[in-house]
């Protein structure tokens, strides 16, 4: 029983975070964003700590259990939010606003993707998923002028309502047919199948199309453009850098332990949409003149990216996808960190055409930004170029010719979408004063470009470990 | 023969390590402190150091590779680094350490915005040594791609161009030449594994691909030089730069791929492949006939050392083409002696340039009142027309003759472009040295000694390269 509780210490910890800040919330008289962004901090420390600690031990195995494969994808979403409340905090400090509602909603859909990372049961899923996408709606919601992001938070909040409803469909159907919602009990009684029911492909076209919104493919990805483009920037920062991960991690987790028989009907399937989303992604960011947008389709594109290169499930293939991700994410968090630092006179910048000459005032930040973006485009010698190097290797190994060829291309868009921004920050003359930035901003940037750099030299310093432990899946 | 210790990536990193300097380098314009200039000067000349101290660990009368390192970068693909050198890699890493180095005291006084400049060209060095020092397939690869990050900054913020927005299809033509070569990259570790490069050999023609991954290696290849229809990005860039370092820069990319041909290229073609060269020579013989008819058209000295890169770039890998092992031996001579050539050629055009536009005046006639720039100017041009100054003399000849005993037509032809890209140098020079009484250019102009003894220095190594072309190297 006392060993239950300890295993439950990273979700204790997670829930005790609403506990404790709304106690320093409500009797501690001097509070700053600094105070909850600590608090936040600190929490998710011991997070971090007892899920590594607990990495393989569960105490509800039937609902949800800890293995090395999802504490991987865990770890590296919480040390990810763990560095934008760090940054946010700074973004609160400017703007002079409350920060606890902001970091409670986040702590909330940490503890969803808590359980959903680890999930071993359909109902599991079927509950969390309707809890992450309510505080999902609350996080966009955390604007100062509602106005601007209510009919977001709708379009959002009723999607989110119909893929629930789908999810539990399938769920539903599957447990019809199965008698359980327990993972590895589906995934035996599907193997014995031969012919598949066509309500059966139907629930798991259900059950995979929420991960599909989830992930915000297109085209189930307007929310989530429009999200980004009127979210104040920590939540921004949030649903780009850490959700994807996790959701990956738990698709992963599903398809593998659950609904394996399905793979050869789910790859096409998930091929399309992820060719799609790199398509869509790709073009789109071209034609973008809001910086945040811009990203936020190479955003689309990342992940569409990554799920081309694991159709299939195979080890190889994942490991291949989730080094990708790590350097994708690696980057785009360099990215959000920058326009932390994109200030005029008390304002974020989201317009490209004010950041025109940037690097004549702020040198080092735009050589970040040039980095990472490069990074994005996967150009040699970045740490980008292993994540590509990676997926494409792999097709290449599986004679996915045409998914090579489709990669490379929708590539030059993405080159061309980053050499809109680097042209303006580096060729064009200056038009705008910038505010001066934050030193936890060059901080951060240092941190984020000396990993980039020092994992180059040896790629397989940052994620060998990871790899031996996603080599176990195949 | 394995490195003593990690010499070749020494030679890489120095370049790098300078440019981390020079990111901290403080720069204080008023004062004219010239920080970032004396740290990426000091970092190549320390650089050129070691690449001489390489130069005596080597057997130079040897073709094959030497010196090897190896590294373990990644377990999943299995790939290491590769790192090996010879008498032809070396070469090059000295001759693009020289002619940058030409270029970085061009642009001495070029006060605004120099530590950008540096940073991005000691980047562009290390990664170019990274180049020729590699010796496997994916090192090679990871520093082909790993050029135009550098160059393309370099172009870009100091290439003077009035709408950048052009330069992006420069940068996404250069990344499509990066892609197909990637592609044949992995599908030759597919069935051959990290191929060291003096076992390309061992790619077959008619088995595992071998049909896809030679074009593919070959078009990666050619996307790097101005041969038509390949030759528009580039001339639309290249013949615009006004920067001497930028425009040095830039025209060590087709280097990049003349270098890729010169080491990868296999003895063994079948003779269903090499039956399609002579349409290679055709279009390359047209390609160099055409450029350096323009530039003898046209009065913008730039596009005159424009021409004169390009129509010898395109001389090189048709005498790569030939197959012929004498060629082949003496192509890195000829190539240190054109690189060489055609740098301290741009240094003191560009100069005259500078001068013109400086002071607003006919540069006519400026060569009668200069006379440092008179003699370097005259030596320079002349060493470019292809008189007996330098190493090019020699190993031109040997290519001319190569390729006039296989096709005698295309040799004529060759022969006249070459004669016509000369002859539009020798034509600039003339109206130099022809006085006009609207020039107000005189000897105040002239060029500074600090700069006129460096070119001295050059025009010496020309004339030795000349007479011994391994002449620095003690024997140990």
């Amino acid at each position: 029983m006392l060993e239950n509780w300890f295993i439950l210490l990273p979700e204790i910890f997670l829930l005790g975070f609403f506990v404790v800040g709304g106690l320093v919330a409500k009797f501690r008289k001097v509070q700053t964003p600094k105070t909850f962004a600590s608090l936040a901090q600190i929490f998710l420390v011991a997070v971090i700590l007892f899920s590594i600690v607990f990495y393989n031990k569960s105490a509800f195995p039937l609902l949800w259990a800890n293995t090395p494969l999802s504490t991987i994808f865990k770890t590296f979403a919480y040390l990810m939010a763990w560095a934008w409340f760090y940054l946010s905090s700074k973004w609160f400090l400017n703007k002079n606003r409350p920060s606890f509602k902001f970091y409670a909603v986040c702590f909330a859909l940490l503890f969803g993707f808590d359980i959903l990372a680890s999930a071993t049961s359909l109902i599991s899923l079927a509950v969390i998923i309707p809890f992450i996408c309510f505080f999902y709606r609350r996080l966009i919601l955390r604007h100062w002028d509602t106005e601007r992001v209510e009919p977001i938070a709708k379009a959002y909040g009723f999607f989110a309502a119909v893929f629930c409803l789908l999810l539990w469909l399938g769920v539903y159907i599957i447990y019809i047919q199965t008698g359980s919602f327990e993972y590895a009990i589906i995934r035996d009684f599907y193997a014995a199948e031969k012919n598949f029911a066509p309500t059966s492909l139907l629930a798991v076209v259900m059950i995979i199309g929420c991960f599909m919104f989830l992930l915000s493919l297109v085209p189930f990805h307007l929310w989530f453009i429009a999200a980004i483009s009127e979210a104040v920037l920590p939540v921004c920062g949030f649903i780009t850098l850490v959700p994807p991960l996790i959701y990956i991690g738990a698709l992963i987790n599903l398809m593998k332990g659950c609904l394996v028989a399905f793979t050869d009907f789910v790859a096409p399937l998930l091929c399309f949409f992820a060719v799609l989303s790199l398509l869509i992604g790709a073009f789109s960011a071209n034609s973008e003149n809001n910086i945040r947008k811009k990203f936020a389709f190479l955003s689309i594109y990342c992940i569409g990216f990554a799920l081309t290169g694991m159709v299939h499930f195979s080890g190889s293939a994942v490991i291949a996808s989730f080094a990708y991700m790590i350097i994708a994410i690696l980057s785009l968090a360099g990215v959000y960190t920058v326009f932390l630092g994109l200030k005029s006179k008390g304002e974020y910048i989201s317009d490209i055409t004010y950041i025109s000459g940037f690097y004549r005032l702020r040198p080092y930040m735009s050589a970040a930004l040039l980095i990472f973006m490069f990074s994005l485009i996967g150009l040699a010698p970045t740490l980008g170029f292993f994540g590509y190097l990676s997926i494409i290797n792999n097709l290449v190994a599986d004679n996915s010719w045409f998914l090579m060829g489709v990669l490379l291309i929708s590539l030059l868009f993405v080159a061309s979408a980053c050499f809109q921004v680097i042209r303006i920050i580096y060729f064009e003359p200056l038009v705008s004063k910038f505010d001066r930035a934050d030193k936890a901003i060059y901080i951060c940037l240092f941190i984020n470009v000396t990993f980039i750099l020092a994992s180059l030299i040896n790629p397989a310093w940052l994620i060998s470990n990871a790899l031996v432990i996603l080599g176990g899946i195949s | 023969m394995n490195s003593p210790f990690a010499i070749l990536s020494l030679i890489i990193c120095i370049p790098f390590l300078g440019m981390l300097f020079t990111l901290t380098a403080k720069e204080d314009i008023d004062k004219k402190t010239h920080n970032s200039f004396n740290v990426a000067v000091f970092s190549i000349i320390a650089n050129l150091v070691m690449i001489w101290r390489v130069f005596m660990l080597i057997d130079e009368t040897t073709l094959k590779l030497q010196l090897f390192e190896k590294f373990d970068w990644l377990t999943v693909p299995d790939i290491n680094l590769v790192f090996a050198v010879d008498n032809l890699s070396l070469l090059m890493i000295l001759a693009v350490h020289l002619v940058l180095l030409m270029g970085v005291i061009a642009v001495r006084d070029d006060i605004v915005n120099q530590k950008p400049l540096m940073v991005f060209t000691l980047l562009f060095l290390s990664m170019s040594t990274g180049l020729f020092v590699s010796a496997d397939i994916f090192s090679f690869f990871i520093f082909f791609e790993a050029m135009l990050l550098p160059l393309f900054m370099l172009i870009g913020m100091f290439g003077g161009f009035k709408r950048p927005e052009r330069l992006g299809g420069f940068f996404l033509y250069n990344l499509i030449g990066a892609f197909i070569l990637f592609t044949a990259v992995l599908l030759i570790y597919k069935f051959y594994g990290s191929l060291t490069l003096d076992r390309t050999g061992d790619i077959l023609w008619h088995q595992n691909y071998g049909w896809w991954i030679w074009p593919a290696l070959a078009l990666g290849f050619i996307f790097r030089i101005p041969i038509w229809p390949f030759h528009y990005w580039i001339s639309s860039v290249s013949s615009k730069l006004r920067n001497p370092l930028v425009f040095i820069a830039s025209s060590v990319l087709p280097l990049s791929g003349i270098y890729a041909f010169a080491r990868f290229w296999p003895s063994n073609i079948p003779l269903e492949v090499s039956q399609y060269f002579i349409w290679l020579n055709i279009i390359g013989t047209i390609t160099m006939l055409f450029i350096s008819l323009i530039a003898f058209i046209n009065r913008d000295a730039q596009y005159k050392n424009f021409a004169f890169v390009t129509v010898y770039y395109i001389l090189y890998l048709l005498g790569i083409f030939s197959q012929d092992k004498l060629v082949l031996q003496n192509i890195g001579y000829a190539l240190f002696g054109f690189v060489m050539v055609f740098g301290a050629l741009e240094i003191v055009s560009n100069y005259v340039y500078r001068q013109e536009q400086l002071h607003e005046s006919n540069s006519s006639g400026f060569l009668c009142r200069a006379k440092r720039l008179s003699f370097l100017y005259s030596f320079l041009t002349f060493a470019a027309a292809g008189f007996p100054l330098s190493a090019m003399f020699t190993n031109n000849f040997l290519i001319l003759s190569r390729l006039l005993s296989t096709h005698i037509q295309i040799g004529v032809f060759l022969m006249l472009a070459c004669i016509i890209a000369a002859a539009a140098l020798i034509k600039e020079m003339f109206r130099l040295k022809t006085d006009n009484k609207e020039c107000v250019l005189g000897k105040a102009e002239d060029m500074p000694l600090y700069q006129f003894v460096f070119m001295i220095f050059i025009v010496f190594m020309l004339i030795m390269s000349f007479i011994r072309p391994l002449w620095f190297v003690i024997d140990e």
